[in-house]
């Protein structure tokens, strides 16, 4: 079953999707799906859809949305930061937990690509059971920026705010700074990685880079690590996808 | 007011995302490229419908039968599934005004010249090549992974890809990187490779096609059915939609234009 609902955030209308099983174990899991930099609730190939509806066969409800500024909630982009999206997911966790009212339920967080970084700055603030990260990006190192995208800042149009034009999009110069330079996230993360499954496509070599950069100085051996032959950053085959799904679903009903 | 719902009819399952202001000056049914979710490449659909809302037009937001959050996978999407949604959608909008416009891109954008002469339709890019230019692409039997009709990994430079291919699937309104894991029907590449593109455009009195335009300052033009011509497959590449800011902003600019002229 998929239900639509909307709610308020900072004055801003939020957009998204629960997916409910026909039965609701007690306890029961709840994931939530926090996306990358400019995704939306359905994402490439309609991953987050079709993980949604994943959820729903193994008896797991299912939470995906569009924070403010992006996919079809309100907004522009370039009025939303980091912050923003984490608040944006605070208050769609408290209005799941209210849905579900009394039931025991366990939450779990999906972090994609740098929803990563939104995850460390939840972690703090709520209580998660345990989370699993897609391709997690926890910055974007300068020399992997497509050279295709201009450098210059800009007027918005109907604003006259000084932006970034990324692509199609105006990003403003505070979440621009953000994407580019960890905070404190990697801190964060670090005592929860025990709860938690990272998963690669081993054909995404910055992004794996990257990670186990920070793993060498930051994390130690992990061996809750996994990878996906020849899959991507955002697992753009059928086959990729599955087994993206069967490792993700094995992990939340563990 | 925003409001998201479901549209149910002909056994089909639609999402849709209305955006209602208080006083309706005319009604406006957007429909995302081929394969793609309702906001479309960029958020291009989402920053309509907030431009036209804002104007006091209504606006549907819906996302075809395999698309989106629609029910359905894109495999069992074929150009009568898409003439019946747009159809569902235009049907929805008959309730809100008599002034009505259709805006799509791509592929989605040719079909809605099947809709009542009424209807007033904008379109982004449509395809509008000879059909004797893409005669050599073959068309599979069955329903198959796009990712192995156009093999390739490298989506940034796609220097893998096979790059007539790569147009076609922007040309119809897709994003390679968007669809590559899912499945297209063959009725829709049939449609493509054999259709009378010009001539079918030119079936609707009431329409005006937006296209990338490097010789104009802008970067785009507007054309009437007589001013259309035929494209090269090439031309659509990264330009049937432009990824920039500013030429978005001043594309959705235009369409408001025309929509409340």
């Amino acid at each position: 079953m998929q239900v639509p609902f909307q709610i308020e955030s900072s004055h801003k209308m939020l957009l998204g999707i629960l997916h409910i099983p026909d039965r609701i174990p007690d306890p029961c899991n709840v994931v939530v799906m926090c996306y990358g930099m400019n995704g939306n609730r359905v994402d490439n190939n309609r991953i987050s859809r079709d993980f949604g509806v994943a959820c729903e066969k193994n008896e797991m409800i299912f939470c995906r949305f569009d924070y403010a500024g992006l996919g079809v909630s309100d907004g522009e982009f370039h009025e939303i930061d980091l912050l923003t999206k984490v608040n944006d997911c605070i208050e769609v966790i408290n209005f799941v937990k209210g849905c579900i009212g009394n039931k025991d339920i366990k939450i779990a967080l999906i972090g994609f690509s740098d929803g990563v970084r939104l995850i460390a700055n939840l972690l703090p603030q709520i209580s998660v059971d345990k989370f699993i990260l897609w391709s997690p990006l926890f910055y974007i190192e300068k020399e992997y920026v497509d050279s295709r995208i201009g450098k210059k800042m800009i007027r918005e149009p109907e604003t006259g705010k000084v932006v970034f034009p990324f692509k199609g999009i105006f990003m403003s110069s505070k979440h621009l700074r953000q994407q580019m330079n960890l905070q404190n996230e990697i801190e964060i993360i670090k005592p929860y990685l025990d709860s938690s499954l990272i998963i690669f496509g081993d054909n995404d070599p910055a992004v794996i880079k990257i990670f186990k950069d920070l793993s060498t100085r930051y994390f130690g051996n992990l061996e809750n690590v996994k990878y996906i032959d020849g899959a991507d950053h955002l697992y753009s085959r059928n086959q990729w996808k599955n087994e993206l799904f069967e490792l993700s679903i094995a992990f939340l009903k563990g | 007011m925003i409001n998201q719902k479901w549209f149910v009819k002909n056994n089909k399952t639609l999402m849709g995302v209305t955006y209602c202001p208080e006083k309706i000056y005319a009604a406006a049914l957007l429909l995302p490229g081929f394969g793609m979710h309702m906001c479309d490449v960029d958020y291009f659909m989402s920053k309509l419908a907030r431009r036209l809302y804002a104007a006091g037009v209504y606006v549907l937001l819906l996302e075809p039968y395999g698309h989106g959050d629609s029910y359905g996978d894109l495999q069992d999407c074929t150009i009568s599934s898409l003439i019946e949604d747009i159809m569902i959608g235009v049907e929805h909008c008959r309730t809100v005004s008599n002034n009505i416009y259709c805006f799509s891109r791509g592929l989605i954008a040719n079909l809605l010249v099947n809709t009542a002469s009424d209807i007033k339709i904008i379109g982004l890019s449509p395809v509008c090549v000879n059909k004797d230019s893409i005669s050599g692409f073959d068309i599979p039997n069955d329903s198959v992974e796009i990712c192995k009709y156009i093999p390739g990994d490298d989506y940034v430079a796609y220097s893998d890809f096979d790059k007539d291919k790569l147009c076609l699937i922007e040309m119809i309104g897709g994003r390679i990187r968007h669809i590559h894991g899912q499945f297209i029907n063959p009725d829709i590449l049939n449609y493509v490779l054999t259709c009378n593109h010009m001539q079918a455009l030119r079936e609707h009195d009431n329409a005006h096609w937006i296209f990338f335009d490097g010789d104009d300052g802008k970067l785009y033009k507007i054309y009437s059915n007589n001013e259309l011509k035929y494209r090269e497959l090439s031309s659509y590449f990264k330009t049937a939609i432009y990824r920039d800011a500013l030429w978005q902003h001043y594309v959705i600019d235009e369409i408001v234009k025309m929509i409340i002229a």
